[in-house]
């Protein structure tokens, strides 16, 4: 089969995918409900995803991996996590409803660094001249409607030095091109796990340099989860949903 | 006896087992005692007696070190140990 439609999703997966999900819906329960061996087998599993994403993506801790329902709910949470109403933001020109809608959503004053498609100094240019005064910034890594790759690396140093916490969208390059999240310096990665990562869908990741707030109403499921022993850093929960997708083919991402 | 290493999340208590696996000492990730935890839904470590020295010097070079300690008595008995 000849598949031509990998931004939106990577289909025939690997075997060992199809493996791996079939055997975590047959001897996995959910993570993080209890000390019985399908619970811990299933947080087993999901620490050594989180960890085995930690290395690949460069970052320090697995705690600092998210996981989520998809790139949109991943950036949904960077974004709310870092803009209020009427912060400036700015975004490429290239970014997916997934980022406008939400900043729109909020409120944010929304500018665009508008460059032509493929002059990576156009781009840096433009967010140069864009990014003064900016609460954040958001960039997609790789465009999902040209295939353009941006200069995330040398936006990433301009965000640095303008002290702009920076939200790359890694949608359609994570798992295809390497990303080392520690020298980029951003504030977040958000990605899907059924692209690049080889993952079913109902899948998304979220790395974490700054604190990630909740954006479901209901996540995490604690009994007392605005309390300040929950403000701490367990970043790896705090913004997680309670029960992972048809188990999870997060940690297949590992086996794919 | 064993000893119960309250950690601040299951990540932390996994991350903590790994990292005492690596350097020998077995342990076990569990959900932590009733008596040891206010919202009970936090995770603890369980580790023998023998290497609860080595095992809290592990961890806390490695930059987590557990929120509490418990002395379990072979009855079940818990002990906060503030040694």
């Amino acid at each position: 089969m000849i598949y031509l439609d990998c931004a939106a999703t990577s289909f025939q997966k690997p075997e060992s995918v199809h493996r791996a999900v079939a055997k975590a819906l047959k001897t996995m329960s959910s993570p993080g409900r209890g000390s019985y061996q399908y619970a811990m087998r299933a947080a087993d599993t999901v620490f050594d995803c989180r960890s085995a994403l930690a290395e690949l993506f460069h970052v320090p801790t697995p705690e600092n991996v998210v996981f989520t329902c998809n790139a949109t709910h991943a950036l949904n949470i960077a974004i709310n996590s870092l803009v209020s109403a009427g912060d400036k933001v700015v975004i490429s020109g290239y970014e997916h409803n997934a980022v406008t809608r939400p900043l729109h959503a909020i409120g944010a004053d929304v500018h665009i660094a508008a460059s032509e498609l493929f002059d990576p100094e156009a781009a840096i240019a433009a967010f140069a001249r864009e990014l003064p005064g900016a609460k954040a910034a958001v960039c997609c890594h790789v465009s999902n409607v040209f295939g353009y790759i941006l200069p995330v690396e040398r936006i990433a140093a301009l965000c640095r030095t303008e002290g702009v916490p920076l939200i790359i969208d890694a949608s359609q390059s994570a798992g295809s091109i390497p990303i080392d999240f520690t020298a980029l310096g951003a504030a977040f990665a958000a990605m899907p796990g059924h692209k690049g990562l080889l993952g079913p869908q109902g899948t998304g990741v979220l790395l974490c340099a700054a604190e990630a707030k909740p954006f479901l109403l209901a996540e995490p499921a604690r009994k007392a989860p605005l309390l300040p022993c929950r403000r701490t850093c367990r970043i790896s929960w705090r913004p997680e949903r309670t029960t992972f997708p048809a188990s999870r083919g997060f940690w297949r991402v590992r086996s794919g | 006896m064993q000893y119960i290493l309250m950690c601040k999340s299951l990540t932390y208590a996994q991350r903590s087992a790994r990292t005492l696996e690596r350097a020998g000492i077995t342990s076990t990730v569990s959900k932590a005692p009733p008596k040891t935890s206010k919202n009970g839904c936090a995770y603890c470590i369980k580790v023998s007696a023998r290497v609860r020295a080595e095992a809290l010097s592990i961890l806390n070079s490695a930059g987590i070190p557990p929120a509490r300690v418990y002395r379990m008595s072979d009855d079940g008995t818990l002990q906060e140990d503030e040694t």
